[in-house]
């Protein structure tokens, strides 16, 4: 059976991991990068639990705000890019912790750019690590990625 | 403090959209140029005359067949639009001449074979049928 996925909710996410991270540069609120990280995280171990998809589809879908643009395709590498970039922003956060502001902004500003680079170019940097390591038959899949 | 952190946010936009502009800049100019040059005589052998859609992909591109090729059928199944599907391995002369970088590549051609648009990775149903109106209105 072919998948579908909102690419509407996609994009959401990504303008609020675009927003709040330059929100969080701008007044230094390190406290908004971690809790980023956190609902990338968790909606990479449980998609159905991403903050700002349920966001989404809780208010803005039903409110009419945005309009759902379903298409075949796999949540999997979607899930994986996210998870990569809640990463990075764990990696940011332990370099904050350390010490390194520098660093710490240096990876978000990272994030940043593959998000916007993903939202307004369409090229999704880790769907193509995703697709580059499944071509070389490593499969990346998490429990909760089952059903997506 | 913060105006600081501002101007730097404003100056790696600017230089985003620099970088973007340059880019977008250099593929146009790369599709003017390949208009005014000779394509391989494998193209005319494949591709009937008349506007064409080529399509680059590769055996084992897993973005194509989940993605790409579906987008395809969509636009052929809405529009009178001749896909041409091409192995980027196999058709190495085409590819080449194309300056194939990535699959999935989509390439229009107006109705003399010269490339009017180069699409390097994914493109969308909408962007595609704009494309098509734009190829077969000439």
């Amino acid at each position: 059976m072919q998948q579908k996925v909102d690419h509407t909710a996609l994009q959401f996410n990504q303008a609020s991991i675009i927003t709040l991270l330059a929100l969080a540069f701008l007044f230094d609120q390190i406290w908004l990068v971690a809790l980023v990280a956190a609902v990338m995280l968790v909606g990479t171990w449980w998609p159905g639990a991403g903050l700002f998809k349920l966001f989404y589809a809780r208010l803005l879908k039903p409110a009419g705000l945005l309009k759902p643009n379903v298409m075949i395709d796999e949540a999997q590498p979607h899930l994986f890019a996210q998870g990569v970039g809640g990463i990075f922003l764990m990696a940011s956060l332990l370099a904050f912790a350390a010490g390194s502001p520098l660093i710490g902004w240096v990876l978000t500003g990272i994030v940043i750019v593959l998000a916007a680079v993903n939202l307004f170019l369409g090229f999704c940097l880790g769907c193509f690590i995703y697709f580059q390591l499944a071509r070389r038959g490593i499969h990346i899949t998490l429990p909760g990625w089952q059903g997506t | 403090m913060i105006l600081e952190r501002l101007l730097i946010l404003l100056v790696a936009i600017l230089l985003g959209a620099i970088v973007l502009g340059i880019w977008r800049l250099w593929l146009a100019q790369r599709v003017q140029k390949l208009a005014t040059k000779a394509a391989p005589n494998e193209l005319d052998e494949l591709v009937p005359a008349g506007p064409a859609l080529l399509y680059f992909t590769t055996e084992d591109c897993v973005q194509c067949r989940l993605q790409q090729t579906p987008i395809l059928t969509q636009l052929t199944a809405t529009t009178n639009v001749a896909v041409h599907k091409f192995d980027a391995v196999e058709q190495e002369a085409l590819a080449n001449f194309f300056g194939i970088m990535t699959v999935p590549t989509t390439i229009w051609l107006d109705k003399m074979h010269r490339p009017a648009a180069i699409n390097h990775g994914l493109t969308g149903l909408a962007q595609l049928r704009q494309q098509a109106q734009a190829v077969y209105a000439q």
